[in-house]
């Protein structure tokens, strides 16, 4: 009984613990503040790394792609554990191409990914639809043009060929199978929406955000030239601009441009082929399961069958790195914290030796008085942890009230919106992490105490008592 | 358990030495004491600095260890115990009191007096035990004159509370034997006057043992027996007391003369004037009283 009055005691009266206290309160505060925010990026960046990719991509090895996707799809379906498994499917034809245009009569042209869709499936598999700008095409997602676009595109029409020539040495003779260059049904594109926008920083509006600039509106045509299937001849066509495809990944924004699929194929000479299969999956975590069963089936195909994952394979492994390093850099802090226990425990148990001295006097036993040491250290420990957590989940929660203060207050911008596209930070809680960094602090918090108390203990009695 | 006879001293102590080593330096601080201790007792132990009269006291209490020799409570020796049994001993049949009074700093009055309490109860058991444990400190401090400083801190005390909230501490278990080192050395004239005074009662009234080490000479007067330790032994020569012989050995209990016989209750009371009452706070300080032991 005595160990715990005077434990507590102890913590009520010597405020020169209560520095322990606080250095433990802010390594468990920043860390968790640390680890909500990382989680948070973290969380959102595997969001959309995963955005455009399906669960799981059948993939040819080349640019010739494989034919009867259909036929595959079913064997796919009749398959009794992928029939469970997989949702939806949905074939493209994906190749690398250039992309021509005017902006205030320059010609401008830039490399992209050009992918054949069909838009009904492709948005079953998820990751296309809810990315589209025009909120009318989110729930019908097709290559239609609207009012605004077909006037646009009516008036801009020109009766003679375009102005620049596509790719290819003009001397040679035109590309063998280059289609007709007049009126037929002009094919829809949706653009990534950095394709066709760029962010003017000098410009602001009124609440400063910064105001994107369009370089290509619906309706607008473009030139895309691209190679063959087989024969990897050049071949192009001209679409019409129709919407923009946002995901805030660059990578898809700045690249990517869909296509109708069917005719993507008749101008690559590649009916009835395409590159990938795209396949949603009911529940992610059978994916391993699945990728086996698939890999069986196709085993005589030259297809390659990988999970969204593994494609994004190195990306996903930075980031998994970079959280673990930073977690061991912020538990120094709470190292540091122990080593400030060990101080001011030492200094305290120098203070109470002559009481020490009294105690065993009384009849306390080494391992008693040991016992008051190490269980204050895990008292200031369990506090420390408990208000930490408690600050960081308030900080965690609040950080964005947080972040407009100390921008205001500071006149810095702590959190520039234009260099991420999120407008808030994104933060997830992850009490796991919570639990072990609680864990964690406490641990150190005993551990440090151990070797002051073990003085403490062995102090001799007549000794103690005699101390000046 | 323990054979308790008339006859059997409460505490005995048979050639015990002590040697303390500074590094490379031995000093023998005792070289070979003999001492008995009858129960009921008030024994002064003086001598010079460094004649190891603290060093004696520190060893019949088990707060020290001999180097040879042996320690003996009510005839079972106690200097070989183990550490366990040391530290009950300490708690329930030793009281400490020091010259520098030692109290925690933390506690108030009354959780000083019953500290011994709280290391001989788990925190489990405590709330079983707390009423009559707060019970029995409240009683002990009205009883050294401390009922109205029940919840004051040591820092609002003064030298002589101190002490004698020191020494309701050490009665609390209701030990066998009070041992006293220099209890009135950093006291006032007044203050200590008091202290001996407290001891004293307690002694008659209660027939506490107690063995006091002492510079004061008079207050060695006023005790039992004087005990003289010179260069580690004690000194069985003829004292500078007075007429007071420097006894060596255990005295029986028929010995009479000018001595104080250990049937002392009548007798110390008229020689301290005090009224001549039963033992107050039986229930305080009945000796073997707590089932404890």
């Amino acid at each position: 009984m005595y160990k715990l009055v005077l434990c507590w005691r102890y913590l009520k009266t010597r405020y020169l613990a209560l520095v322990c206290v606080v250095s433990v309160m802010l390594g468990v505060a920043t860390l968790i503040v640390v680890n909500s925010v990382m989680g948070g990026f973290s969380a959102k960046l595997r969001d959309r790394l995963h955005g455009l990719l399906s669960d799981i991509v059948l993939e040819a090895y080349d640019f010739d792609g494989f034919a009867d996707p259909e036929g595959k799809m079913r064997r796919i379906m009749d398959d009794p554990l992928l029939a469970r498994e997989v949702v939806a499917m949905s074939p493209t034809l994906e190749i690398f191409a250039m992309l021509q245009f005017q902006f205030r009569d320059t010609p401008v042209t830039k490399p992209v990914r050009l992918v054949g869709i069909d838009p009904p499936t492709r948005s079953a598999v998820g990751g296309f639809s809810e990315y589209l700008t025009d909120p009318a095409r989110r729930d019908k997602p097709g290559f239609w043009m609207d009012e605004a676009a077909r006037d646009r595109f009516e008036r801009q029409k020109r009766p003679e060929p375009l102005v620049f020539t596509p790719l290819g040495n003009p001397d040679e003779p035109p590309p063998p199978e280059a289609p007709k260059p007049t009126p037929k049904t002009t094919q829809g594109a949706i653009l990534g929406y950095a394709i066709a926008h760029f962010r003017d920083r000098q410009a602001k509006a009124e609440d400063g955000a910064t105001r994107d600039r369009r370089t290509l509106q619906p309706g607008d045509e473009v030139v895309l030239t691209t190679v063959s299937g087989a024969k990897l001849a050049p071949v192009y066509d001209r679409f019409a601009v129709v919407d923009y495809f946002r995901s805030e990944m660059s990578e898809y924004d700045s690249q990517f441009i869909f296509v109708p699929l069917e005719h993507l194929q008749k101008l690559r000479s590649m009916e009835g082929r395409v590159t990938s299969i795209q396949v949603r999956l009911r529940d992610y975590d059978r994916a391993p399961a699945v990728v086996a069963r698939l890999k069986e089936i196709f085993v005589r195909d030259s297809l390659d069958v990988q999970t969204w994952e593994e494609k994004q394979g190195a990306v996903l492994a930075a980031i998994r790195v970079e959280k673990g390093i930073l977690n061991i850099l912020l538990f120094l802090i709470i190292a540091v914290a122990g080593f400030g226990i060990l101080a001011i425990f030492s200094m305290i148990v120098v203070e109470k030796t002559r009481d020490i001295g009294i105690l065993k006097s009384l009849g306390a036993s080494n391992w008693g008085v040991l016992q008051i040491f190490i269980a204050y250290g895990l008292l200031l420990g369990l506090v420390g942890a408990a208000l930490g957590t408690l600050m960081g989940l308030a900080i965690t929660v609040n950080i964005n009230e947080i972040e407009h203060f100390l921008a205001r207050a500071t006149g810095q911008d702590i959190f520039p919106r234009d260099v991420y596209y999120f407008d808030r930070i994104p933060t997830e809680i992850q009490p796991l992490a919570i639990g072990l960094v609680n864990l964690g602090s406490v641990g150190i918090a005993v551990l440090f105490s151990i070797l002051p108390a073990l003085r403490a203990a062995m102090l001799h009695p007549v000794r103690a008592l005699r101390f000046e | 358990m323990i054979a308790e006879s008339a006859t059997t001293p409460v505490l005995e102590a048979r050639q015990v030495r002590k040697t303390y080593r500074r590094g490379a330096i031995a000093t023998e601080v005792l070289k070979g004491v003999d001492l008995t201790v009858a129960r009921g007792e008030f024994l002064s132990v003086v001598g010079a600095s460094g004649s190891g009269k603290s060093t004696l006291l520190h060893l019949l209490g088990t707060l020290d260890q001999a180097d040879g020799g042996e320690v003996r409570l009510d005839g079972e020796r106690i200097d070989n115990a183990g550490a366990r049994r040391r530290d009950r001993l300490r708690n329930q049949a030793f009281g400490f009191i020091f010259q520098f009074y030692h109290l925690l700093p933390e506690l108030s009055a009354l959780e000083n007096v019953l500290t011994p309490l709280y290391i001989a109860s788990s925190a489990w058991a405590w709330p079983f035990r707390r009423a009559d444990a707060v019970r029995r400190a409240r009683a002990l401090l009205e009883r050294v004159g401390l009922g109205h400083r029940l919840d004051h801190k040591p820092r609002e005390l003064s030298g002589g509370e101190m002490q004698r909230a020191a020494i309701a501490r050490a009665l609390i278990s209701g030990p066998r034997v009070l041992l006293a080192d220099e209890p009135t050395g950093n006291l006032d004239e007044d203050a200590g006057a008091e202290i001996a005074r407290l001891l004293r009662a307690l002694n008659a009234e209660e027939g506490l043992t107690i063995i006091m080490v002492t510079h004061n000479l008079d207050m060695a007067r006023s005790t039992d027996r004087v005990v003289r330790l010179t260069h580690g032994r004690v000194d069985l020569s003829p004292t500078v007391l007075g007429n007071r012989p420097a006894p060596g050995g255990y005295h029986s209990p028929n010995d009479g003369g000018d001595r104080l016989s250990l049937d002392r209750r009548p007798a110390s009371m008229a020689v301290l004037g005090a009224g001549a009452s039963p033992p107050a706070h039986p229930e305080v300080f009945g000796v073997g009283h707590f089932p404890q032991r």
